[in-house]
């Protein structure tokens, strides 16, 4: 009973996650023998998780931030060494991570709060540049990191998860990444996402009608580095490698490119996204440097044409026409510092 | 009584000084009136009031000091504000707007639906309170800014230029609403506005504002007829 009013109070986009989780549930059944699909429908999951953290960020709480890898790779490590290095189970290792990367995320989120749009950009992005060379060096290596090796023979999630089990890894980390989104989608339906909507949409005015900015700022960047971290543990016992490689910019601009497609902003975009994007790369391998070109070419056409990615597609009447409200989620992302001059005019 | 008491309040912008040395006090339930020249540092003022400068001095709310405090601090001691240009969730529908500051600033409203209704019936928005903020027009957003403000229960409600950009109907509406905010809810008000016209009729008091500086204060009639408010504002 309990159940049937819940899922009465599911929104459409709520409803689309749960067709979303019920095709993928079957999918195993059709390509449980492809061990190169079931990897990359694993890869879609991990990644899924990545840009909707990230989308959490930039969508809904407007705060444009370049470090979502940066705790990926931080829960990464963290699930990795403390497994490998102290012993922790790995499940136990991975929620640890998911803590730890929470805490970074939270330290990292502290100095900008006094920032706005590009700047907390740049702030996020130098953290982002500044853990390769950190992982690499020898205060790295000091620290455990494995250097420019990185980390080796991370223990899988359990008994019979190695990484030639395909379908028991799938189905655990769908389940991770349908937590994951559920989490994000009841979030941002509830005050907590109010909160972070109104901040995004004039914290002038969310401020003045009592939101705290800075509580729900950091609430953001720890629950968003939460998220992540706990999918990069997961990445690093599915893997059983971890290196700073993790860190390029291909991988980067491939989940900014998830963002765009899914439509930011505009959930579970990211999820829909994460699929295309991850599925389009791989068909485009045999290009091999033109592949960056093409995904290029593509991200120009989505935003000129469909701005508010597919999920503007599929649910057109949005609340602001989609070339409205993308232009305002631009403006007021690069444009931060107009809201404080609003406020001193 | 007096509800709320600026003491020696300064802000510089680096060389500029915003506001300087300034004091004053409202009474409860007075509406009060700011006047000034462009850049005299009204909402400035407003802006230290509310949390969202910190300056020197110290400014006295119903009877503690909120000097320091933050502006969502400041909206849980009851001060609520509408800006000149209109800020509001544009994303939003205007219930949701509303709902903000009743859900955060409302402190602990028993029935959040009810406490939304009669802002939005108050301000005369009933029926609008699905549409999107952004397709709402200048008036329209001007009533949701402050159904939102009034939402957070405040004991004191500051209005930046509440009736710029409006037509004369739409300001006579307006105009109309605040002594009807003030009558009814018994709230005190402050009220910055260029036209004197519309200071003079709604105020109890009147305060001129020159370069940071307090010029004149006192009843619209003694304000509108001082030499110096002549010479620096209103004109020969």
């Amino acid at each position: 009973m309990l159940t049937k009013v819940r899922l009465m109070k599911l929104d459409r986009e709520g409803i689309t996650l749960l067709v979303m989780l019920a095709v993928l549930l079957l999918l195993p059944a059709y390509f449980h023998n492809d061990q190169y699909i079931m990897h990359i429908l694993i890869m879609c999951l991990i990644y899924g998780v990545v840009a909707g953290g990230w989308d959490f960020m930039m969508g809904y709480a407007g705060i444009f931030t370049f470090g979502q890898f940066g705790f990926f790779a931080i829960g990464a490590y963290a699930s990795g060494m403390l497994t490998l290095y102290a012993g922790v189970p790995t499940p136990l290792g991975i929620l640890l991570a998911g803590l730890i990367t929470a805490g970074v995320g939270i330290v990292i989120g502290l100095p900008c709060l006094r920032l706005r749009g590009a700047y907390i950009a740049l702030v996020t992005f130098a953290f982002h540049l500044i853990l390769v060379p950190l992982i690499n060096s020898d205060l790295g290596r000091a620290i455990g990191t494995g250097g420019t090796y990185g980390l080796l023979d991370i223990p899988p999630l359990a008994a019979g998860f190695s990484v030639a089990a395909k379908v028991p890894w799938y189905y655990t980390l769908l389940g991770v990444a349908f937590l994951s989104f559920f989490a994000i989608y009841r979030i941002t339906r509830s005050s907590i996402g109010l909160a972070f909507v109104s901040l995004r949409d004039s914290e002038p005015l969310a401020m003045s009608l009592g939101v705290d900015a800075y509580k729900h700022k950091l609430m953001v960047f720890g629950i968003s580095a939460f998220l992540t971290g706990v999918i990069g543990a997961f990445y690093a016992h599915y893997t059983g490698i971890v290196s700073a490689r993790i860190l390029g910019l291909d991988i980067f601009l491939m989940v900014m490119v998830m963002l765009v497609i899914g439509g930011m902003g505009r959930f579970p975009g990211a999820a829909i996204g994460a699929f295309i994007v991850t599925f389009l790369s791989e068909a485009l391998r045999p290009l091999e440097e033109y592949r960056l070109f093409i995904f290029g070419a593509i991200v120009v056409a989505v935003i000129v044409l469909l701005p508010e990615g597919l999920m503007g597609v599929l649910f057109p009447a949005g609340r602001v026409g989609p070339g409205e409200r993308f232009g305002r989620f631009i403006r007021q992302t690069f444009t931060r510092q107009l809201g404080k001059k609003s406020i001193e005019k | 009584m007096k509800i709320l008491q600026v003491n020696n309040v300064t802000q510089c912008f680096g060389q500029l000084v915003a506001v300087k040395d300034l004091s004053f006090e409202v009474e409860k339930g007075e509406i009060f009136g700011i006047a000034g020249p462009n850049g005299a540092g009204k909402t400035t003022l407003f802006n230290l009031v509310t949390g969202f400068y910190r300056g020197s001095g110290d400014i006295i709310f119903d009877g503690r000091s909120i000097r320091g405090l933050r502006p969502h601090q400041i909206c849980h001691r009851g001060i609520a504000r509408t800006f000149q240009i209109p800020e509001l969730f544009l994303t939003l529908p205007i219930v949701e707007n509303v709902k903000v500051g009743v859900h955060f600033g409302g402190r602990g409203a028993h029935d959040e639906r009810e406490c939304i209704n009669e802002a939005i019936s108050f301000v005369g928005l009933q029926g609008k309170e699905n549409v999107i903020a952004a397709n709402l027009n200048l008036f329209d957003k001007k009533l949701t800014m402050l159904a939102a403000a009034l939402a957070t229960k405040p004991k004191l409600l500051l209005l930046d230029e509440p009736i710029s950009g409006l037509s004369p109907t739409e300001a006579r509406e307006y105009m109309t609403l605040i002594q009807r905010t003030k009558k009814e809810l018994g709230l005190t008000i402050i009220v910055i506005e260029h036209l004197m016209k519309v200071l003079t009729e709604i105020s109890q008091r009147l305060m001129i504002l020159h370069n940071g500086e307090k010029i004149c204060i006192g009843p619209p009639k003694e304000v509108t007829k001082d030499k110096r408010v002549i010479e620096v504002y209103l004109g020969g």
